[in-house]
Parts: C-alpha cells; sequence; structure tokens
C-alpha cells in the first residue's frame, strides 16, 4: 500500500463490509443444526452462500492484512525487519485468499 | 541518541507505565482481538480446505471443533468477533468525529464491553444446547 491515506480509507471500507457479511456469517453458523457435512457443503452451494463467502475471504483477507500492518509499523523498531515482516504478511494473506477462493470453488463445482 | 537524553521531550506511554482506563484498555484489547481474529481467519481457511477435500477430511474438522480445546477457542473467537466489530463501529462514528468527547466514550466502551459480554452469553447458551 504504497498511501497512507489509502491504507485508512481501505481498512475502513473493508471494516464497513466485513461488519455486514460477518453478521450474515455467523448467524448462518448458528443456524445449522448439527454440523453434517452434506448440510454445510449444500448451504454453501447455494447462490448467495459461496458468493458472499468468496467475499468475505477476500475481504477479510484484505483486512486482516491492513491490521497486522498498522500493528507490526507501531511494533517492530527495527526498519528492515519491520519491511520484511509488512511484505512476509502481504504476500502470505494473498496466497491464503487465493487458495480460499480456489477451495470453496471446490465446493461448489 | 544522546540529543534525545537531554531533550525534556516527553515518552510516549508504554503499556507497563500506563494507568490502565477504560479507553486504553480497549484500544489494546481492540488490537489483540484482531490478532486472534486473524488466527481464526486462517483456522476457517482450514476448515473450507478439509470441506473441499471431502467428507472424510472434513472428520478431521469435527475432533477439532468436538474436543474441549476446539470448543473454547471456538467459543474465543465468537467472543473476539464480536468485540472487535462493537468496538470497530465506535471507531467508525469517531473517524466521522461523533463521541469523541472522554466522558462519551468512555460510555461508548462500556457498551460495547456490555453487549460483547451479551451476545457471546446468548451464543453460548445456543452452543451449550439450552436455547434452541
Amino acid at each position: 500500500m504504497k498511501s497512507v491515506v489509502g491504507h485508512w480509507k481501505y481498512q475502513r471500507y473493508s471494516a464497513i463490509l466485513l461488519l455486514f457479511i460477518s453478521l450474515w456469517l455467523s448467524i448462518s453458523i448458528i443456524c445449522f443444526s448439527n454440523y453434517d457435512y452434506n448440510q454445510i457443503v449444500s448451504w454453501i452451494r447455494s447462490p448467495y452462500g459461496y458468493l458472499l463467502l468468496l467475499v468475505f475471504f477476500i475481504t477479510s483477507f484484505f483486512h486482516a492484512r491492513l491490521g497486522i500492518q498498522v500493528v507490526l509499523e507501531d511494533y517492530v523498531s527495527n526498519e528492515g525487519l519491520r519491511n520484511n515482516l509488512i511484505l512476509i504478511v502481504k504476500y502470505l494473506s494473498w496466497l491464503l485468499s487465493a487458495l480460499a477462493v480456489l477451495f470453496v470453488l471446490m465446493i461448489v463445482f | 541518541m544522546a540529543k534525545n537524553k537531554n531533550s525534556n521531550n516527553p515518552l510516549s506511554p508504554h503499556l507497563q507505565i500506563y494507568k490502565p482506563q477504560i479507553t486504553s484498555v480497549l484500544s489494546i484489547s481492540h488490537r489483540i482481538s484482531g490478532l486472534f481474529l486473524s488466527l481464526g481467519l486462517i483456522c476457517m481457511f482450514g476448515f473450507v480446505t478439509l470441506l473441499s477435500l471431502g467428507e472424510n477430511y472434513y472428520k478431521i474438522w469435527l475432533c477439532f471443533s468436538n474436543s474441549i480445546f476446539g470448543e473454547i477457542v471456538l467459543m474465543g473467537w465468537v467472543v473476539a468477533l464480536f468485540f472487535h466489530m462493537l468496538n470497530g463501529v465506535r471507531h467508525l462514528f469517531w473517524d466521522y468525529g461523533i463521541g469523541l468527547s472522554l466522558n462519551v466514550a468512555k460510555w461508548t466502551g462500556i457498551v460495547v464491553c456490555l453487549l460483547t459480554i451479551f451476545l457471546s452469553f446468548i451464543v453460548g447458551l445456543y452452543f451449550l444446547g439450552l436455547v434452541v
């Protein structure tokens, strides 16, 4: 994230998006009667199920990365180490969200 | 370094010597719950991974989620999610300049704590099977 204002804004946008998606996700998870395989798979295969799940994974990995970056900037005083850690978190979050998208799509198709 | 030592600039308030107040405690809790939720996100990633591999692999997840350790950690994530979400709304209002005065910030902090306890309690009762 090159611009600090951009970081700040995206953190807020993703927060607002996650506020609604996390509420939906928590309520959905609570609504499962017993957590059997077929029930969860058919829930994910419903159109809004997998679409919202994809948005959830992409947004929350992004939001988590931005948050961890701020914490690293505040608490890691060694500049080289700090920048390396931020890069690792960045690429790791990209990798995991790409894999999450792949796995969700594998469940659907 | 020597220059810094001689100057009378105040040091930033380090956590160890900072008198805990509800505003400061909630501020650091927001970060801690955020980091904890990042672990939860990785756990959810594991859940989707196992789910995509098929029913036999999904049993590994059930072993985790039905264990005492799994139940405690999952409930911890519920509490952290409610707290981070509610306190996050408080932060969003601050960004618009609403509720910034010391008194209001104190009260909204207390409301966040009470709502977190209340909502977590309801979900906890549900998971224990006491509420349908």
